[in-house]
C-alpha cells in the first residue's frame, strides 16, 4: 500500500467515524433539546424566585401571603380570581403582573393599602423606569 | 523556488485538450469536475502509477482549476515534513473555515440586540437540532485558532522562516494573530451573558488609557458611554463582516507570499551537514497532485472528527445568566488570551501597562525580521534568541496567572467560602447535591458542639457538609468561634430554598458578624 492509498484508507475510516458520531448525535437531539428546555425553565424559575426574595418578599411575604397593610397577598384565591375585575384590567393576569411590576403603582386600589398618600404605593421596578429589573 | 511563475515555463499546459480517443459523457464529466483529470488518470494516481497522457495532467490541473492555481505545483520534500511545520498553518486556516461555516449557521438564529440576544442563544440550544453542537464547535475552534496561530508564529520564529522575501510574510502573520484575537474577542460579547458583558466592559475600558484619544476611542468601540445596544451591534458587525473580510484578505496575501516565494526548508537541511543522498531526498520535488492533496484532505477529515468529537463529548461552551449591568460579578475574568494583559494591569496604570506595553510588544514582534542580524537559522547558533523566547513564554505564563481573579485580590473569607460552595454562576458543590437528598431542615456542620444536630440524609449532602466544614476551617484565624448553617426550606413544589449562613466573632465589634447567601434550586435544573 503506497502513501496515497494509506491516506485514502485512513480518510475512509475517519469519514465513517465522523458519520457515525453525527448519526449518534442526531438520534439523541430530541432528548437533549428537551432536557435543555427543562433545565432552562428551571433556571428561570430559580432566577424569578431570587428576584422575588430580594425585592418583593419584604412587602408581599416570603411565600406570597402578603404582609399586613404593607402589601397584599399574591398567592391567594382573591388575587387569581377577583383581582383583574377589581381593577378593571382587560388583559391576562400575566400582563397585569408584568405591567404593575414594571410601572409601579401610584395609588392603591384597595383602602387597606392606601398608605399615607404622600408617596407612591409601589415604586416601578423596570430598568427603563428607574428600577433594577430587566423587562425580560 | 518560484512556484507561481506568471510567465509559465510550460505554456502547453494551457492548450485545449485533444484526447487521443473519443470520450463518453461520464469521462467528460469527470474531466470537467476534476480539473481536467480523466478517470484513467485518477486511477493511475491512486495506484501510484505514472501519468497517462501528455502534457502532464497533474500539472495541467493547476492551470485549469481556480482553486488549484493558487497552490504550488510542487513542494520540496523536507518542507512538507510534520516535524518541521506540525501542520500549524494548515490547521489555522482549517479552523478559519470551520468558523466561517459554523458562524453562518449561527447567524441564522442569533439576534444582535440586548433584548433578544440571550433569548436567541436559549432558542438555539433548546429548539434547534445540533444547535448546541454547532455553538460548541464554533467556540472551541475559535479558541483553537488563537492557540494554533500563536504556535504557528512561534514555530516560524524559532526556525527563522522569516528571512529574505518572507520578512513581510511574517508581518502579515502578526497582523493575522491580532485579527484572530480580535475576532475571538468580538465574538465573546455576543451571547450577552454576565461573562461576556463584564469581560468586554472591562476590556473595552482599556481604550480610555490611550493618551488624548482615550475617551473618544472608548465611545467609538462601545457606541455609548457604557456597553449596550450600540456596542453589541458594533461588536456583531465587526465579528461577522469587517474582521472576517480583513482576515480573508490578509490570509490570501499571506498565503500568496508563501506560495510565490516558496516554502522554506528546515534549518537542518539548509545549514546542516547532510550526505548527498540525504540532500537529494530532502530537496526532491513532490507534485501537489496526488500525494499532498489527498494528505490535506485526510487532515481536514481528521481535524473535523477531532473538533466535533471534542465539542460533543468534552466541551460545553459557557452560558452564564443574562447580562445585568446592575449586578457586578464577584470575580470578573478576562478571556484566557487576555489574562496576561489583566496581569500587566495589576503591576501598573492603564495607559502604560494596558496600552503602551502591549502595542510596543506587537510592533516589536512585527519588526523582528528586520532587526534579526544572526545569519544562522540553527537554534544552537542562536542561544540569545532561545533564552529570550524562554523568558518571554515564562513571562506570558506568569502574567496570565497574575491576571486570574484569585491573584492579589482577596475577597472576605465568608464570601470566599460561599463562592467555593455555591458560586454565583455554575453548579458548585451545593447545587450538585441530588434534589431528593435536600431534606428540609437546619444543618450545622460547624460550631454545633453541645447542640442536637439533624443528621443529613444522603451521601452527597453528608459530603457537602464535610466540605462546608473544611472551607470554614480554612479561615479559623479570620473567623474565630465560627458557626456555619445550611438551612433548607421548600417554599413551593419542586423548588427549594438553600441558605448558607455563617456567624463569627469580631474583636472590633461586640456583635457577632453574620454572612448569608440564599440560592434557589429547582428539581429540573439538571434537565430531569
Amino acid at each position: 500500500m503506497n502513501r496515497l492509498q494509506r491516506d485514502l484508507a485512513f480518510g475512509l475510516i475517519a469519514s465513517l467515524a465522523l458519520a457515525s458520531m453525527l448519526v449518534y448525535s442526531l438520534l439523541g437531539q430530541e432528548e437533549r433539546m428537551q432536557r435543555w428546555r427543562k433545565s432552562s425553565t428551571a433556571r428561570q424559575i430559580e432566577a424569578g424566585a431570587q428576584v422575588y426574595s430580594n425585592h418583593c418578599a419584604n412587602c408581599h411575604g416570603s411565600n406570597g401571603g402578603g404582609v399586613g397593610e404593607l402589601g397584599p397577598g399574591l398567592a391567594d384565591a382573591h388575587f387569581f380570581d377577583e383581582r383583574l375585575e377589581e381593577v378593571g384590567w382587560q388583559g391576562t393576569l400575566e400582563e397585569f403582573v408584568r405591567s404593575t411590576t414594571a410601572s409601579g403603582r401610584v395609588t392603591a386600589t384597595r383602602p387597606l393599602y392606601a398608605g399615607d398618600g404622600s408617596a407612591v404605593v409601589m415604586s416601578p421596578w423596570a430598568m427603563e423606569n428607574g428600577g433594577p429589573l430587566r423587562t425580560d | 523556488m518560484n512556484n507561481l511563475n506568471f510567465t509559465d515555463p510550460q505554456p502547453e499546459l494551457a492548450e485545449p485538450l485533444k484526447p487521443t480517443k473519443p470520450e463518453n459523457f461520464l469521462q467528460r464529466s469527470v474531466r470537467a469536475l476534476a480539473a481536467g483529470l480523466s478517470p484513467a488518470e485518477l486511477r493511475a494516481m491512486i495506484n501510484g502509477q505514472e501519468i497517462t497522457e501528455r502534457p502532464n495532467p497533474r500539472l495541467r490541473a493547476h492551470v485549469l482549476s481556480f482553486l488549484l492555481h493558487i497552490r504550488p505545483r510542487t513542494y520540496a520534500q523536507a518542507s512538507t515534513r510534520f516535524s518541521y511545520t506540525f501542520y500549524l498553518g494548515f490547521f489555522t486556516v482549517f479552523c478559519f473555515f470551520v468558523e466561517l461555516i459554523t458562524g453562518i449557521i449561527l447567524m441564522v438564529y442569533y439576534v444582535p440586540t440586548p433584548e433578544s440576544a440571550y433569548a436567541s442563544m436559549l432558542r438555539l440550544m433548546g429548539e434547534v437540532p445540533f444547535g448546541e453542537l454547532v455553538r460548541d464547535v464554533h467556540r472551541l475552534a475559535a479558541e483553537a485558532m488563537v492557540v494554533l496561530t500563536f504556535l504557528h508564529l512561534l514555530r516560524t520564529f524559532l526556525t527563522v522562516a522569516y528571512r529574505n522575501h518572507h520578512r513581510f510574510t511574517w508581518v502579515t502573520g502578526v497582523a493575522l494573530l491580532f485579527l484572530t484575537v480580535a475576532l475571538t474577542y468580538t465574538g465573546y460579547l455576543l451571547p450577552w451573558d454576565q461573562l461576556a458583558y463584564w469581560a468586554v466592559s472591562v476590556g473595552s475600558g482599556l481604550a480610555s488609557g490611550v493618551p488624548w484619544l482615550g475617551d473618544d476611542l472608548t465611545l467609538i468601540v462601545r457606541g455609548a458611554v457604557e456597553v449596550g445596544a450600540d456596542g453589541l451591534l458594533r461588536f456583531y458587525l465587526l465579528h461577522v463582516v469587517l474582521l472576517p473580510v480583513l482576515a480573508g484578505a490578509i490570509i490570501s496575501a499571506h498565503y500568496y507570499r508563501v506560495a510565490r516565494h516558496g516554502l522554506t526548508l528546515p534549518p537542518s537541511v539548509e545549514e546542516g551537514v547532510l550526505t548527498p543522498e540525504q540532500r537529494q531526498i530532502a530537496t526532491r520535488r513532490i507534485p501537489f497532485l496526488p500525494s499532498i492533496f489527498t494528505h490535506e484532505m485526510l487532515l481536514v477529515l481528521l481535524g473535523t472528527l477531532v473538533l466535533f468529537a471534542a465539542a460533543y463529548f468534552f466541551y460545553d461552551a459557557p452560558l452564564q445568566s443574562h447580562a445585568n449591568p446592575q449586578q457586578t460579578p464577584q470575580q470578573i475574568e478576562a478571556p484566557w488570551f487576555f489574562l496576561w494583559v489583566q496581569g500587566l494591569l495589576k503591576y501598573g496604570d492603564k495607559t502604560l501597562m494596558g496600552v503602551v506595553v502591549p502595542v510596543l510588544a506587537l510592533i516589536g514582534l512585527a519588526a523582528w525580521p528586520y532587526l534579526d542580524r544572526n545569519p544562522s537559522r540553527l537554534l544552537r547558533k542562536r542561544p540569545l534568541v532561545v533564552a529570550f523566547t524562554v523568558i518571554l513564554l515564562a513571562g506570558l505564563a506568569w502574567l496570565s496567572y497574575v491576571g486570574t481573579p484569585a491573584y492579589g485580590i482577596q475577597m472576605p473569607p465568608a464570601v470566599q467560602i460561599a463562592q467555593a460552595l455555591a458560586p454565583e454562576e455554575g453548579l458548585g458543590p451545593l447545587r450538585s447535591i441530588p434534589y431528593a437528598q435536600l431534606t428540609p431542615g437546619v444543618y450545622q456542620p460547624v460550631g454545633a458542639e453541645g447542640v442536637a444536630r439533624i443528621e443529613p440524609d444522603g451521601i452527597a449532602l453528608t459530603a457537602f457538609l464535610d466540605e462546608y466544614s473544611t472551607q470554614v476551617g480554612r479561615f479559623e484565624a479570620q473567623m474565630p468561634e465560627a458557626q456555619a448553617f445550611l438551612i433548607i426550606e421548600e417554599p413551593q413544589q419542586d423548588l427549594k430554598k438553600l441558605i448558607l449562613r455563617i456567624l463569627w466573632s469580631d474583636a472590633a465589634s461586640p456583635e457577632r458578624e453574620t454572612f448569608e447567601r440564599v440560592i434557589f434550586l429547582h428539581r429540573s435544573r439538571n434537565g430531569e
